[in-house]
């Protein structure tokens, strides 16, 4: 967008106000990552309640139980996951906007774009496409339910390691930009998420304990890590844009 | 140059850490090496004292190899506060589940 | 810097970036919550958990709380020596801190070695479970730790404009190192 439209507020009705201010676009893509979460928690964690994850330990008939009992939350949840996935596209895009905005080379963001773009499909459409289908017919032999479950679990952690060098390239970005964008301790955050990735390697080895899928380390521990990483990113973005000046030096204050 | 603080007085201060540090240690060692091994029990003094012992190590380390002690004061309480959450915690957890 | 000037009343200074201390307090607080959970596990089957802990090899782990402690003395020397622009001896502690932490390193992957070759694996039982899963991880952090004395030996070596801050930085995440294996070591080997 242009640099002189920064300051005098372009005259017209409300729509063309909006579409005419200098960070409409940039607002749009971070409105649209909150939207993003907020379906994302409240469908995984509320509604088809597949997260908290259910034990791995289950016998069989508990896991054909869990299935019957949840069908139709998670048939009716994972239609709108289905729908909305591709909005996870603006918080991407908006994390690789804001290593643009470093004095980094683009390598940066394009690394992390295709990385974050490749977790989208094992680590949720995976997931949920493995759930919808044991879920879909409950007549199904029970050894394959029991098997897409198992698979349905085991996609959404085998993301971990793309996490966890998305993760490392946004710190190295950070650590070596010269335009302020984001505070360093944030990039030791990165590191600390980074970590975290790697604590739930465990969960292919243990069906029960603390190391399993559901573990107190693998899952609850991660996930408190996951939450607090994702509210300071989301409002690092938040001040990034507030900073932005649409020029190539450091961001001001 | 400095002159107060030389490097020569600096340095024996970081040595004599480093020989308290590691005597601990050692002394822990001997301490458990007089235990006949093969019907060790649980030991809430032993483990208390374990513990505790090792946390006034790892204090040491702070205050005196990372020089906390010239820290400002929220660098100062932030180390201690989790020094005395994890004492809390462990020994806190100890002796609920062994009660 | 005359920050040294005054050892009776020093003004108040945070070694390295703050942004450093901010990662070993959550990195700190990260372990503390896996010790609590490893001593929730340990208090409801203290029997198995003393009795695999005696298959451990004790000499090895006071020989490397020894060694991790040495490294940091050695680590502090080369912070202090670099302060007041010694930088042959700062390089000096900087490579024995080096030397010190591959010890440390190998004789960890020997420990681990002896403990597979006895048919020790992290799925033998809950207590090697996190037997593995804590010394992984803090070797995890070991080797993170040999890429910030990495930065150390270069900034070091460059002839100008090197920066205290980030040799003060290095040497503050090494420190980590050492003092949470301080904890690995009481709890995996010693507690009782």
């Amino acid at each position: 967008m242009s640099v002189t439209a920064v300051d005098p507020a372009p005259a017209g009705g409300g729509l063309s106000r909006w579409r005419n201010h200098p960070k409409f676009e940039l607002w749009l893509a971070f409105w649209t990552m909150i939207v993003f979460y907020n379906f994302f928690f409240i469908l995984f964690f509320a509604y088809t309640r597949v997260q908290p994850p259910p034990e791995p330990a289950w016998a069989i008939p508990r896991v054909l139980e869990w299935f019957t009992s949840h069908r139709f939350n998670l048939l009716s949840g994972f239609a709108i996951v289905f729908l909305v996935t591709g909005l996870t596209g603006a918080a991407n895009a908006l994390i690789a906007y804001s290593m643009r905005r470093m004095s980094v080379s683009p390598a940066f963001a394009h690394a992390y774009l295709v990385i974050y773009a490749l977790s989208a499909v094992p680590g949720m459409l995976l997931t949920c496409i493995a759930i919808t289908v044991a879920a879909m017919r409950p007549e199904r032999d029970p050894q394959v339910i029991a098997w897409l479950y198992d698979f349905a679990f085991m996609a959404f952690d085998g993301t971990m390691g793309v996490f966890l060098i998305g993760s490392l390239v946004w710190m190295v970005a950070i650590l070596l930009d010269k335009n302020r964008v984001f505070p360093k301790w944030f990039a030791y955050l990165n590191l600390c998420n980074a970590l975290t990735e790697v604590v739930v390697a465990p969960a292919w080895m243990f069906t029960e304990g603390v190391f399993a899928w559901d573990g107190a380390i693998t899952w609850w521990i991660d996930v408190a890590v996951f939450m607090i990483y994702t509210t300071v990113f989301i409002t690092l973005l938040r001040n990034m844009i507030i900073r932005e000046d649409f020029s190539d030096g450091p961001l001001p204050d | 140059m400095h002159t107060p603080n030389t490097p020569a007085l600096s340095d024996k201060r970081l040595t004599l850490v480093w020989v308290i540090l590691s005597a601990i240690t050692l002394a822990q060692l001997l301490v458990l090496v007089g235990d006949s091994p093969g019907h060790l029990n649980p030991n809430a003094v032993a483990t208390f004292s374990i513990i505790l012992i090792s946390l006034f190590k790892v204090r040491l380390i702070i205050r005196e190899f990372m020089e906390v002690r010239h820290a400002p004061p929220w660098l100062r309480w932030g180390t201690d506060a989790w020094l005395a959450t994890t004492a809390v915690g462990l020994l806190g957890t100890y002796m609920i589940g062994m009660a | 810097m005359a920050l040294a000037a005054h050892p009776t009343h020093p003004q108040p200074r945070v070694p390295g970036q703050p942004d450093m201390w901010f990662f070993i307090l959550f990195e700190a607080f990260l372990f503390t919550s896996y010790f609590i959970v490893y001593m929730v596990c340990r208090v409801q089957d203290p029997a198995t958990f003393l009795q695999s802990q005696q298959l451990l090899s004790l000499p090895i782990g006071v020989f490397n709380t020894l060694i991790l402690l040495v490294s940091s003395w050695s680590m502090a020397r080369c912070v202090q020596a670099s302060r007041d622009h010694h930088y042959p001896a700062a390089l000096n502690g900087a490579y024995l801190t080096i030397a010190f932490g591959l010890c440390f390193a190998a004789l960890k992957v020997l420990e681990w070695t002896l403990e597979f070759d006895k048919g020790i694996g992290i799925t033998t039982n809950e207590y090697f479970s996190f037997y593995f899963f804590l010394t992984g991880m803090h070797f995890l952090h070991l080797l993170i730790g040999f890429i910030f004395l990495g930065i150390v030996v270069a900034q070091l070596r460059r002839g100008h404009q090197r920066s205290q801050t980030l040799v003060e930085t290095s040497a503050t995440y090494w420190h980590m190192v050492d003092f949470l294996w301080i904890n690995i070591f009481a709890l995996l080997y010693v507690v009782r």
